[in-house]
């Protein structure tokens, strides 16, 4: 929803105008790690993006009129992104790797504020995992039963942004490593988000610790930018998945 | 037969029994009206079948009756507004089965059935004893015990209907809504679908079902008819399934004949 090319616009606004800023912060072409106000411009971004999708589509009770917000709040800062980058060529190189995804420049503070985000949103979303079940059933069954719609979609919404805000700020935009885990976990261990959500979330890791491995050995001593790869690995994934559904229907 | 027209009213119309009625109900989807001034009580252990040629606005009504839309006009529960009262206590009184719901394919019978404790659990709770107490009773009554342990997936469309009632029974509620629920079944699991239903008056349970079929309709308690958004009729089936009714709203040739002193409906004249 617009999470992800927030983030990303975020930290490239960042780089580009303390890059315009401060000399010393410009000698740097290329980074080892990202500055900490660039990840913090990264999480704003993403959360400022959501918070325009759900204002375009007025709120969290259509899903597919907030899909098409994201999508078009996406599109429009990828544009942004990329003029900003055409703008800032030479110093906004490492951004545009970062845009691509990459985890070489996450440092050890880094994995500590992803950890903590997950402390404080993953045992919520555990403890909501009878009610996602309800979902299962329907919107209008699960309002049937009395579950407050809106009110747990935001809450949703909110907790997960914060995680891929929290994610994307550190690492740029790595695609689907976040669909492929759940789908892949859903055939081998059923629907109960009791287990999928955890599985998911290790499986997830897993997989992308494999992607990452393989971004730095297929072309050694080069190093591909993971988030390339998993969406290569990724795009074939979902045709297949979709080949498939059409199949069966 | 009789033709009921839109009244206001401060209150319940029958006071005393529990009952949920919808109160001069209207509705309308931008600017066409799907429903105007519709007297209906649902009482307590009655089987009430809603029925009417298509597009007459009977989902509609059942899921205002239901509380799942805001409507003009008032729906009772009890003698409260079904709008003043909180949704999970909502859900814990009156069950909705939807013809078009999403299925959890990939959870098991017994979980499935679980989740129509939602309304007494809220969005954080865990399910105690009376909660397990009401999804064995719910399993029991629609006889899905015996394949509990298996993903929805693997099981028939009958069985799979039964299971959904289940989960609509395990919150033991006062009234059960259905729509359509006989819809993709054939003649055999019909009729077992709906002789579960006419068991469960039994045990207070006032259901109200949308059918299509007059045939069906037959079986029920009451038949309350549904035309352009109107109740045309309502009443026991006899009085309401005559071919005069039949005929005027559907544009065709009907003949009702009497078999054991129930209304039979043949197309055709």
């Amino acid at each position: 929803m617009g999470a992800a090319a927030g983030a990303a616009f975020g930290v490239t606004l960042a780089v580009s105008a303390m890059g315009g800023l401060s000399s010393a912060f410009a000698q740097h072409a290329v980074f080892t790690h990202l500055p900490l106000s660039a990840t913090l411009f990264g999480f704003l971004g993403a959360l400022g993006a959501v918070a325009l999708a759900l204002l375009l589509s007025g709120g969290a009770s259509r899903t597919g009129d907030l899909i098409l917000a994201g999508v078009i709040v996406a599109s429009v800062l990828v544009s942004l992104t990329s003029y900003l980058m055409l703008q800032d060529a030479d110093r906004v190189r490492a951004v545009f790797a970062y845009t691509l995804g990459n985890l070489a420049f996450v440092g050890w503070s880094g994995v500590g504020s992803l950890a903590l985000f997950l402390l404080f949103t993953f045992p919520l979303l555990l403890l909501l995992g009878r009610t996602l079940n309800a979902l299962y059933l329907g919107e209008e069954t699960a309002r049937s039963l009395g579950l407050p719609l809106e009110k747990l979609k935001l809450l949703m919404i909110g907790a997960v942004t914060l995680l891929i805000a929290a994610a994307v700020a550190q690492e740029g935009i790595i695609g689907f490593v976040g669909l492929m885990a759940p789908h892949i976990l859903r055939r081998l261990l059923g629907g109960d988000h009791h287990y999928l959500l955890p599985a998911s979330a290790l499986g997830g890791g897993v997989l992308l610790l494999l992607a990452d491995l393989l971004a730095r050995t297929l072309v050694a001593p080069a190093e591909l930018p993971v988030g390339i790869l998993t969406t290569l690995l990724g795009g074939p994934f979902f045709l297949y998945l979709l080949w498939r559904g059409r199949r069966v229907a | 037969m009789r033709a009921l027209g839109a009244e206001r009213s401060a209150g319940p119309k029958r006071q005393g029994a529990f009952s949920l009625q919808a109160d001069g109900v209207s509705f309308a989807y931008r600017n066409r009206k799907v429903l105007e001034g519709v007297q209906l009580e649902l009482r307590p252990g009655e089987w009430l079948a809603l029925l009417g040629p298509n597009g007459a606005g009977k989902s509609t009504l059942l899921r205002l009756m239901a509380g799942l839309r805001p409507s003009a006009g008032a729906v009772w529960l009890g003698g409260e507004r079904l709008e003043r009262i909180s949704s999970w206590r909502r859900g814990q009184q009156i069950a909705f089965l939807s013809q078009s719901g999403g299925y959890p394919e990939d959870l098991a019978v017994e979980e499935v059935v679980a989740l129509g404790r939602t309304p007494h659990l809220g969005l954080l709770g865990r399910a105690g004893k009376a909660d397990q107490e009401a999804v064995e009773w719910a399993m029991q009554e629609t006889r899905v015990s015996a394949f509990r342990h298996r993903p929805l997936s693997t099981l028939s469309g009958g069985e799979r209907q039964r299971v959904l009632l289940a989960r609509a029974l395990a919150a033991r509620p006062k009234f059960l809504l259905l729509d359509e629920p006989t819809n993709h079944l054939d003649l055999h699991h019909q009729a077992e679908f709906l002789a579960l239903i006419a068991g469960l008056r039994a045990q207070g349970l006032g259901v109200l079902t949308v059918l299509h079929d007059p045939n069906l309709a037959r079986l029920a308690d009451r038949v309350a008819f549904l035309a352009e958004g109107r109740l045309l009729a309502l009443g026991q089936p006899a009085e309401v399934l005559t071919q005069e009714l039949l005929q005027g709203v559907y544009g065709h040739q009907v003949q009702v004949r009497q078999l054991e002193g129930q209304p039979v409906v043949f197309l055709g004249g």
